[in-house]
């Protein structure tokens, strides 16, 4: 068969029962993931999961295999069974889609292709907390096109799914409910840094947000720079929604502590006369 | 070497103890080990209201006067505990030793000095909250302070049945009557679903189990002939159903004992026996007052105060612990419902505090 009659043939299929079947098809597509996103997601934050060892990111976690399932199974019905595409006329629509990927649908092929690898490979999940693109937050939603997150100021960030092949993605829990939490404090020189790495110990393992298993220990230290200490305290939170009530926690209840001891905070620009 | 007793305050132990005899014989033989350099130091850990204060009352009878004995039941501040400690024999047997902490910022000091206490030459035989150990475990080095850590085990129906018998004044009668009718594993019950979308709320039949009804039945099914041989009597039935609800506590299955059978006269049947089921739904504040409740079994308002650094809420979340019946507040102290341990704990595991 000619192209030119392929190509006839396939205009002739399209006409308002085919293209309203397809919306149809789309519509339901859409409503399917938004009915399993918004039960998997009330499910996620059921308390019991942890009970049975799981946690609300490894439900999440399906949340994008459904999503993109749906959609490519309305795609491949609309093609192979409304359309009732043979493969050689598959293989013509793969070619003009493989056109209109050339002139100006490469961006969003990427921005596909991307959200499968991620769904794949797995660099970060929904509830994830992740750096990419230069914005730090949680994984709201991984789309067909973009990955959401919400940062840490409820601002919501769309990052195209194709930033993974270029751009480094920091995970910091990678599908665990628990993340490290890095706190420094900075204090005067010459106070006690031995006592305020103790009371920052005590402040680190008594919070009600912090997490202590073989797994999980924690760790003081300090490090010494001309004009201050800095004492820094690295611990697991329990859940990382907590990583700012934790890390104010354990700040609030430690500097509380440091003025009860004496131990004070930096003057800043002020060295130390060495004494003769 | 007789030493000097500090008896901080005794409470009344049941002078028969059942299903820890291998314990108490373990115990024995570490005590009287010739070879102090054979020697090391015990903790005995387990959940509240397992028997332990009991089995520790045991061990300390069976010391006789060789030992030190030191029985904690309120936090420690008072200088008498550390002079006792200084004077001891050979022999300490400290119990309750997760009051000995707070969590707190300063709140390790005594469980340090302490610790440094039990790494001399002495034999320490100590007792310790499950969840306190497990949180402790990993801010001190516990287990090398004490290497050898015997976990009490769960109580079984006869051991169960054993205790309960030698405590009841009155003679038991168990309905013998009773047909072996099938039992209703499962029933429905409603669930509120929030549909914050619609501003309405759904409520959904949604099945509850009763795990023993359902064992029951799978058995019946699978082994039909040995479910006819285990047509025990009806008493049996009732211990285990008692031994399935309390998870082989003592404390849990005598409070759920007291709580289901009639001090009167009358005839005990297996349904009579019911599961304790809490409703529990708590801020992550509440949580861990209840979590910190679960670790030191008895606390004063005041002394929760001085831990959690937010005084306002504490009343406020004390009441509202109160009125569920998850915790008792009894001259001026707090502790959790016995009958509640189990539902706490997976409530609190849900949460991720323990």
């Amino acid at each position: 068969m000619a192209d030119g009659d392929l190509v006839s043939e396939l205009v002739q299929s399209i006409n308002a029962s085919t293209v309203l079947s397809s919306l149809a098809l789309i519509l339901l597509a859409y409503a399917a993931s938004s009915i399993s996103t918004y039960v998997l997601t009330r499910l996620s934050e059921w308390r019991l999961l942890n009970v049975f060892g799981l946690n609300r990111i490894t439900v999440k976690m399906v949340i994008p295999l459904l999503k993109f399932a749906f959609y490519f199974g309305a795609i491949y019905y609309i093609l192979a069974e409304i359309f009732n595409l043979a493969s050689d006329q598959l293989i013509l629509f793969s070619g003009l889609l493989g056109a209109g990927i050339g002139f100006g649908l490469k961006d969003l092929f990427a921005d596909v292709v991307g959200g499968l690898l991620v769904i794949l490979e797995r660099p970060y999940q929904i509830g994830d907390k992740i750096t990419m693109g230069g914005y730090y937050g949680e994984i709201k939603d991984i789309g067909l096109r973009s990955t959401r997150l919400v940062t840490p100021d409820d601002t919501l960030v769309s990052v195209p799914n194709s930033s993974v092949f270029q751009n480094p993605v920091a995970n910091v829990n990678a599908g665990n409910l628990e993340m490290l939490v890095v706190i420094d404090l900075f204090i005067d020189p010459r106070c006690d840094a031995t006592l305020a790495m103790n009371i920052l110990k005590e402040a680190l393992v008594t919070s009600k947000y912090i997490r202590l298993s073989e797994k999980h220990p924690y760790v003081i230290l300090m490090k010494d720079y001309p004009f201050y200490k800095r004492v820094r305290a690295k611990g697991y939170v329990n859940d990382l929604r907590y990583e700012f009530p934790f890390e104010t926690d354990v700040t609030r209840r430690a500097w509380k502590e440091f003025r009860l001891a004496g131990i004070r905070p930096p003057r800043m620009g002020v060295i130390e006369e060495q004494k003769q | 070497m007789a030493s000097p007793q500090c008896i901080i305050k005794e409470t009344d132990h049941s002078s028969e103890i059942f299903g820890f005899e291998e314990i108490l014989n373990s115990i024995e033989a570490a005590i009287e080990e010739p070879d102090s350099d054979r020697r090391s130091n015990i903790a005995i850990i387990a959940e509240p209201f397992s028997g332990r204060s009991e089995l520790f009352h045991k061990i300390s009878l069976m010391c006789g006067e060789r030992e030190t004995k030191i029985l904690l039941n309120r936090l420690v501040n008072d200088e008498n505990f550390w002079n006792v400690l200084e004077k001891s024999g050979d022999l300490v047997l400290v119990d309750n030793c997760h009051l000995l902490y707070s969590q707190k910022i300063g709140g390790f000091e005594r469980l340090d000095r302490f610790l440094n206490a039990a790494s001399s030459e002495k034999l320490f035989i100590t007792t310790w909250n499950q969840f306190s150990w497990n949180y402790l475990r990993f801010v001190f080095p516990l287990e090398r302070v004490f290497p050898v850590r015997i976990e009490l085990p769960k109580l079984g129906a006869a051991e169960l049945e054993k205790m309960i018998m030698a405590t009841c004044e009155r003679e038991l009668t168990f309905d013998e009557e009773v047909a072996p009718k099938k039992k209703e594993w499962m029933e429905l019950s409603e669930f509120s679903v929030d549909l914050g979308l619609f501003k309405r709320t759904l409520k959904l039949p949604v099945p509850r189990i009763d795990y023993f009804g359902l064992e029951s039945r799978i058995k019946e099914k699978v082994w039909p002939s040995k479910q006819k041989t285990e047509e025990a009597s009806v008493e049996d039935k009732v211990f285990q159903r008692l031994r399935d609800y309390s998870d082989g506590n003592p404390g849990v299955a005598k409070a759920i004992w007291n709580k289901n059978v009639p001090e009167a006269e009358g005839v005990i049947k297996p349904e009579v026996i019911i599961k304790p089921q809490y409703k529990i739904d708590l801020s992550y504040d509440q949580a861990f007052l209840l979590y910190l409740l679960l670790c030191m079994e008895t606390v004063s308002i005041d002394e929760l105060k001085d831990i959690v650094d937010s005084s306002s809420d504490v009343n406020r979340f004390v009441r509202e612990l109160e009125r569920t019946d998850l915790i008792l507040f009894e001259n001026g102290l707090l502790s959790l419902m016995p009958e509640a341990l189990h539902s706490i704990e997976s409530y609190l595991k849900s949460v991720r505090l323990v």
